[in-house]
């Protein structure tokens, strides 16, 4: 065989001119080929695929978001008959460049469960579950809610939402719950994860709205990542951080010695809860030395003068030394970052799941702003999102803000909503809903007492776990609406109504650089699970609300609506031509208006940042410095309980509260399946403890039972436990950003004592 | 309903706004709602929307823009091989490879030929923490300035597949060639259909690559996606990985350079076992080279091979009865007396059946034993093919043994009709059975030889030729002895003969309980302090398995042993005092509590071996 060694084209490596063959026994005696060497064939696959596995050969592909995190990477769906057969990551989609997390490439096997919900649930006088029609389960519905209301009011019922369902799906919940049902509070799991990013913009910029695109990744020269972990929480940005060409200082602010830590230039492994003073100290560090870019503070900002001499108090010296480094580190980084042409800073969990979140996040936010780094390629104060649609909750929802991002309490955004919903305006409240804490406080002081809980798992998540689940059982009636029917909450649930995941229906997610993508029906769903959608769509007619929901008869349609609600607001969206364009063009970024399309709805550039005019969406333009004073933690460690535990995400192959993620075997493989903390050796020592030994973690409020993994990624005085365990959270501490309302998870005194056998 | 329900708009939309496609409730008209959204559920409009936009059919695989530079630009020339190159550096963990590879290749549930295992950077232990007492925590991080650093701590990933060896050691453990070498390549191919299942390479290789497919009966093992690479596409791994840290990269086939302590990681089995052709690349090699395992001396129960382990017991037991009755019989030669001939008859006789019920038992291993047949193409390397044809041909000359001892039976019981047909020029001559009896031996001893070497030659440190050699030929020695004894005294009235054999019994059942003991199955001789698992050996941590997990089959192994030697003393008493019945039932007692004790020192053989590995993580 030849081979050409100068052309491009694809090169056979298997074969050599002139190589010698060893002699070949026969067929006979040594069988080469057969049945089980057919089972691993490949063939061409066409589609841009290359050689694929027949399980996975398509007759056509076609590209969707994926469904787990917020990075939004787009998944090539292989189609046969147009039933997905399965995936692999999309190559031209300009989010993941045709990678994709463990996750994402077992998208379509977690959807094969036995624990999948098939039919409505109801549960009998004995306590089980026993499966209902659809009608009965409307039924139940209506009266169960109604029930409820008559008996204890119209606020007596709340629901609790998600940020994993599209878009579509979510303005539907949030504008029959809040504008049909009569129903005044509901927020989502979002409370849990984008909350502060949120809440912090918004004072901040005046708008909720991450500034940059993931371009950025590959244009600074110094990232600073704070509480963020993207190697295993988002590890397909982490592969755009390893494109960036511009050898760049990757500075990172974390307790922990996480994979990113260890990829970082600088790492400052801080004390836990000392993030605040420490971007406070470098903000000082920069004023002091002139890092200032004076004419942009001038020109673009408010409040400098308060953020000067509130920050003057911070002295490296002090700062660092209380939370455990070194000062010439921590002016390390502050030099870093003032001498940084293009710095972009990240945060996620650790610095939004915080009792003071907000505050952490606009500290980030202001030196962003002091130095400049804002609106250029390469820079931005920018939060990295959790859940696949957690930004489409934030504008959607229809919760804490008037749908579309806008304001319950001004009449004027009540009419506009109205009038682009083609609802009385009589039917929208003028005020929003409690957040997430408040309603589940609610329930103990018995003013909710009907909860409709959708697509989320808050028996499993929510803070100091063993209250909550207490507390369910003090409600009248209680609706789980899930994918599966095993998942924690599903569990204390009256009626649980079976939904279509991902994969088996339609919509679109915004991922966290603000781009809009499209999720396609490909599987037919199990038994008679409906999507949210219809699932929607069919209480809004139960319930006797038809009419008002008459134009809201398919995603795409519900989409056209929230384009004409977000006209005028910095999430402008009337200018993407429907699914179509979505689809085509690898996702829209937010906004895209009418006039950015122009007559002829040209498709957008992919790698859209906001403020590059410097203008932010205050009413004078300006972005606000917001400071505030620092906090101890509520809870410090001391004799009795001497150590601070740490949670977060344990590995890139487990989601959340894993009901998802459980399902899929190989998935599983990829992670410890017992529960584990992670313990300093020096402690461990201490504690007479062994890595791989069984031991008793316990707080104030529960205990667990975990395997010791004894290594100096934490700090003595700190342990680490995973969230995706169902036990974690029952030592977890309520506590909460007063702005946000988001729990603090990631700072409770515990004890560890080796478990004796 | 309510009043107090502001949105109750039932009465007031009742005559069905023209907007609305639907009536509100099919309560109330014919119209099946339920049934229109299950429809509208099930029905599948991807492809109709938006397929135009993907049909375009593109034969070069899109990725190759990705993985052009991770490949070579040329096959590989003569001397030199294609090999995995990972970059520890640009691993973050993600696991994608591992994926990629189990979905791309239409692998098994959880079968993936590709492993992440992590390693802990960092002090494990107590004294290298340079810290002051009253600290609760560190005092200072800063990776290159501080002066109390920590920055050596840290965790890396190590993703791992087949190595490609040069010298693979499942292809030279195969006992049937399903293993080749490809020559341009040096990619270590396995041929699934010609695969017997025997898992013999997944003791060979000591990555562990080969796995065992319970549905298939064979293993299966990563061939660096050759049929990708064939039409230069990159193997699943490569072309998935969001870092580029997996490449593949030539290099030469015969690197002279392995130092004998060279491992790829940590705790990674030594390289010179098989020259492993995998290349992991760093810039923190120092830091790497003191890492851990995550997994470090967590040790599972391995599998036991129960097939095996009894398969061995019945031939070594088979043998050894051979053996020792030869022993007595030359004795006795010597001492100008003859062995009964009833005596060597019923002695040939039940060994013979001990080794077809061992022999039979042994093909409950395979998982595909019809395709057994071909165990003798390995024979220039594999010792398992050894074994399994000297073994069969021990067989062979024992049945012809046994036959020629019980002709003289046979005849006697023969009709005369039937042995008046045979011609009279037939003779047998009278050394035609000891001549089969020493055949036997000798194939025999050759066989337990192989069996043991099969082992050793696995080089696994346990399993090492001073532990496995005394194991293997120990159980024919005492489990023969008894059983000899009691064909021997049931037969005659050789007294001396019965107790030498007792003796035998006994003391090398003692001995080998001693040894054992101070092995594995008694406590660790040094109690010392609580150590760092870092230093845990592969004998501390056998013996913890045993221990731990162990104890009913470590019981079982005592209890049969001990039995087996008490129960031969009472036999010699008893043959001392001419109790003869009572003298035979300690010899049946002796030879089944031996056989109970020797059985359960084999599964522990198998089941509390550890050895060095890849790392791996918490479970």
């Amino acid at each position: 065989m030849s081979v050409d060694l100068t052309s491009s084209a694809a090169v056979d490596l298997t074969s050599a001119n002139g190589a010698k063959m060893p002699l070949e026994l026969p067929q006979v005696l040594v069988r080469r080929e057969g049945a089980m060497t057919r089972e691993l064939l490949l063939h061409p696959g066409e589609h841009g695929l290359g050689m694929t596995h027949s399980s996975m050969a398509a007759d056509t592909t076609t590209t969707a978001t994926c469904g787990f995190c917020a990075t939004g990477c787009g998944l090539r769906l292989h189609l046969r008959e147009g039933v997905a057969v399965g995936l692999t990551p999309e190559t031209k989609y300009p989010v993941n460049l045709g990678m994709a997390c463990p996750k994402g490439w077992e998208a379509l096997r977690v959807l094969d469960s036995p624990e999948r919900a098939t039919t409505p649930l109801l549960r009998g006088a004995d306590g089980k579950h026993q499966p209902i029609g659809w009608d009965q389960a409307f039924q139940t519905f209506v009266e169960g809610f109604r029930g409820v209301q008559e008996r204890h009011g119209l606020d007596s019922v709340a629901f609790l939402s998600t940020g994993q369902i599209p878009s579509e799906e979510m303005a539907f919940l949030g504008a029959l719950a809040r504008f049909g049902m009569g129903i005044k509070h509901g927020d989502g799991n979002t409370r849990q994860c984008m909350a502060t990013a949120a809440t912090a913009y918004k004072e901040s910029f005046g708008f909720d709205s991450p500034p940059y695109t993931y371009d950025d990744f590959e244009k600074s020269d110094c990232l600073v990542f704070i509480g963020a972990n993207p190697c295993i929480a988002h590890p397909i940005m982490w592969e755009r951080v390893l494109r960036n060409r511009n050898q760049p200082e990757i500075i990172v602010i974390d307790p922990r010695r996480t994979e990113t830590a260890m990829a970082a230039t600088q790492h400052l492994q801080i004390r836990p809860k000392n993030d605040l003073a420490l971007l406070y100290a470098i903000t000082n560090y920069l004023i002091q030395n002139d890092y200032v870019d004076q004419d942009f503070v001038a020109s673009h900002t408010n409040g400098f003068e308060t953020l000067r001499e509130h920050v003057a108090a911070f002295d490296i010296e002090s700062v660092a030394r209380a939370a455990g480094i070194s000062p010439a580190a921590v002016q390390r980084a502050a030099e870093t970052i003032g001498k940084g042409s293009a710095v972009s800073l990240w945060w996620t969990m650790g610095v939004n799941q915080s009792y003071q979140g907000t505050r952490t996040a606009q500290a980030i936010i202001n030196i962003a702003l002091i130095t400049g780094n804002i609106g250029r390629p390469g820079t931005g104060a920018n939060s990295i999102t959790g859940q696949c649609n957690a930004m489409g909750s934030r504008l959607w929802s229809n919760t804490t803000n008037l749908i579309g991002h806008h304001r319950f309490e001004e009449e004027a955004d009540r009419r506009k909503v109205a009038d682009a919903l083609g609802m009385d305006e009589q039917c929208i409240p003028s005020e929003g809903s409690w957040k997430y804490d408040r309603i589940i406080e609610g329930v103990r002081r018995g003013e909710i007492k009907g909860l409709w809980v959708i697509a989320t798992n808050p028996a499993h998540s929510w803070i100091d776990q063993s209250d909550v689940r207490e507390l369910f059982g003090k409600l009248d009636f209680m609706v789980v609406q899930d994918m599966y029917h095993t998942t924690e909450t599903a569990r204390h649930a009256n009626l649980v109504l079976p939904s279509a995941g991902w994969g088996e229906k339609e919509g679109t997610f915004i991922n966290s650089e603000r781009r809009i993508g499209l999720i396609k029906k490909v599987r037919h769903a199990p038994g008679e699970a409906l999507a949210d959608f219809h699932i929607f769509r069919g209480i809004a007619h139960y319930w006797g609300l038809a009419e008002q929901f008459a134009e809201w008869t398919d995603p795409e349609a519900v989409f056209r609506i929230l384009q004409r609600l977000s006209r005028d607001q910095p999430c402008d969206i009337t200018g993407i031509d429907g699914y179509r364009q979505l689809d085509a063009c690898g996702g829209v970024q937010w906004p895209w208006t009418e006039q950015d399309a122009g007559d002829d709805r040209s498709d957008p550039p992919q790698q859209r940042r906001l403020f590059s005019d410097g203008r932010f969406f205050h009413e004078d333009g300006r972005a606000k410095l917001v400071v505030d004073s620092v906090e101890p933690m509520p809870e410090p460690p001391n004799a009795a309980y001497p150590i601070t535990l740490l949670t977060g995400r344990g590995t890139v192959s487990q989601w959340h509260t894993q009901t998802r993620t459980r399902q899929s075997p190989v998935l599983r493989l990829l992670y410890p399946n017992e529960p584990y903390v992670e313990i300093n050796p020096v402690d461990a020592d201490a504690l007479e403890i062994d890595h791989g030994q069984k031991v008793r973690v316990q707080s104030r409020r529960g205990e667990v039972i975990v395997t010791a993994n004894v290594t100096a990624t934490v700090r003595r005085g700190q342990a680490f436990i995973p969230m995706h365990y169902e036990s974690t959270n029952r030592l977890t501490l309520s506590h909460f950003d007063p702005q946000s309302g988001q729990p603090s998870y990631k700072d409770c005194a515990v004890r560890i004592i080796p478990q004796s056998n | 309903m309510s009043s107090t329900l502001p949105i109750e708009s039932k009465s007031a939309g009742r005559s069905g706004s023209s907007r609305s496609p639907l009536p509100f409730s099919q309560r109330e008209s014919d119209f099946d709602l339920v049934g229109m959204l299950l429809e509208q559920q099930q029905s599948l409009t991807a492809v109709e929307q938006f397929s135009e936009a993907h049909s375009a059919g593109e034969i070069e695989p899109s990725q190759s823009v990705y993985y052009r530079q991770l490949l070579p630009a040329t096959p590989p020339q003569p001397g030199q091989q294609l090999a995995f190159e990972v970059n520890l550096d640009s691993c973050s963990g993600c696991k994608a490879c591992v994926v990629a590879c189990h979905t791309m290749n239409g692998l098994e549930e959880t079968e993936s030929w590709r492993k992440v295992g992590t390693l802990t950077i960092g002090a494990t232990e107590s004294e290298q923490v340079i810290e002051a007492d009253d600290v609760i925590m560190p005092t200072a991080i800063d990776i290159e300035t501080s002066p109390v650093t920590i920055a050596g701590s840290g965790i890396q990933h190590v993703t791992t597949a087949c190595h490609h060896c040069e010298d693979p050691g499942c292809l030279n453990g195969c006992p049937v060639k399903a293993y080749v070498k490809e020559p341009v390549t040096g990619i270590v191919r396995h041929l699934d259909d010609q695969c017997i299942g025997c898992k013999y390479c997944t003791m060979m290789c000591p990555y562990e690559v080969p796995k065992y497919s319970k549905r298939l009966g064979i293993v299966r093992k990563c061939d660096m996606c050759h049929q990708r690479l064939k039409t230069g596409e990159a193997p699943a791994c490569v072309q998935s990985c969001p870092n580029e840290a997996i490449a593949i990269r030539t290099v030469e086939r015969v690197r002279s350079d392995i130092d004998v302590d060279e491992r790829l990681v940590p705790e990674a089995p030594l390289s010179t076992l098989t020259r492993p052709t995998t290349q992991y690349v760093t810039d923190r090699a120092d830091q790497i080279r003191e890492a851990v395992p995550q997994d470090s001396s967590i040790d599972e129960v391995a599998e036991s091979h129960w097939p095996l382990a009894l398969m061995l017991i019945g031939t070594e037991v088979s043998v050894g009865m051979i053996a020792l009755e030869r022993f007595v019989a030359l004795g006795m030669w010597l001492n100008g007396s003859v062995m009964p001939i009833e005596a060597t008859r019923l002695t040939a006789l039940v060994s013979l059946v001990i080794a077809m019920v061992g022999l039979n038992i042994a093909p409950l291993h395979l998982g595909q034993p019809l395709r057994a047949w071909r165990v003798f193409l390995g024979l220039r390397t594999s010792w398992l093919s050894r074994e399994a044809v000297l073994l069969g041909k021990y067989v062979g000359a024992l049945v012809l043994a046994t036959v020629l001892l019980w002709l003289p039976v046979i005849a006697a019981w023969t009709p005369a009709s039937l042995s008046e047909r045979i011609p009279q020029w037939v003779v047998v001559p009278s050394w035609a059975s000891g001549a089969a009896l020493a055949a036997s031996l000798l194939l025999g001893a050759a066989g337990l030889y192989s069996s043991a070497m099969i082992y050793i030659a696995t080089r696994r440190e346990l399993w090492r030729f001073n532990r496995t050699m005394p194991r293997f030929l120990s159980t024919g020695l005492i489990v023969g002895a008894s059983l000899t004894a009691l064909t021997v005294m049931a037969t005659t009235e050789s007294k001396t003969a019965g107790n030498l054999l007792l003796l035998i019994g006994a003391m090398a059942g003692a001995a080998k309980l001693f040894w054992e003991t101070g092995l594995y199955l008694g406590p660790a001789k040094s109690s010392g302090t609580r150590r760092s698992s870092s230093t845990k050996t592969l004998d501390e941590r056998s013996r913890r398995l045993v221990q731990t997990h162990l104890t009913g089959v470590s019981r079982v192994r005592l209890f049969g042993g001990w039995i087996g030697v008490a129960a031969c003393m009472f036999a010699m008493a008893g043959i001392a005092v001419g109790w003869n019945t009572a003298a035979l039932l300690m010899m049946t007692l002796a030879t089944v509590a031996f056989l109970a004790g020797e059985s359960s020192e084999r599964l522990l053989y198998f089941m509390s071996v550890v050895y060095d590995r890849m790392p791996g993580t918490l479970k």
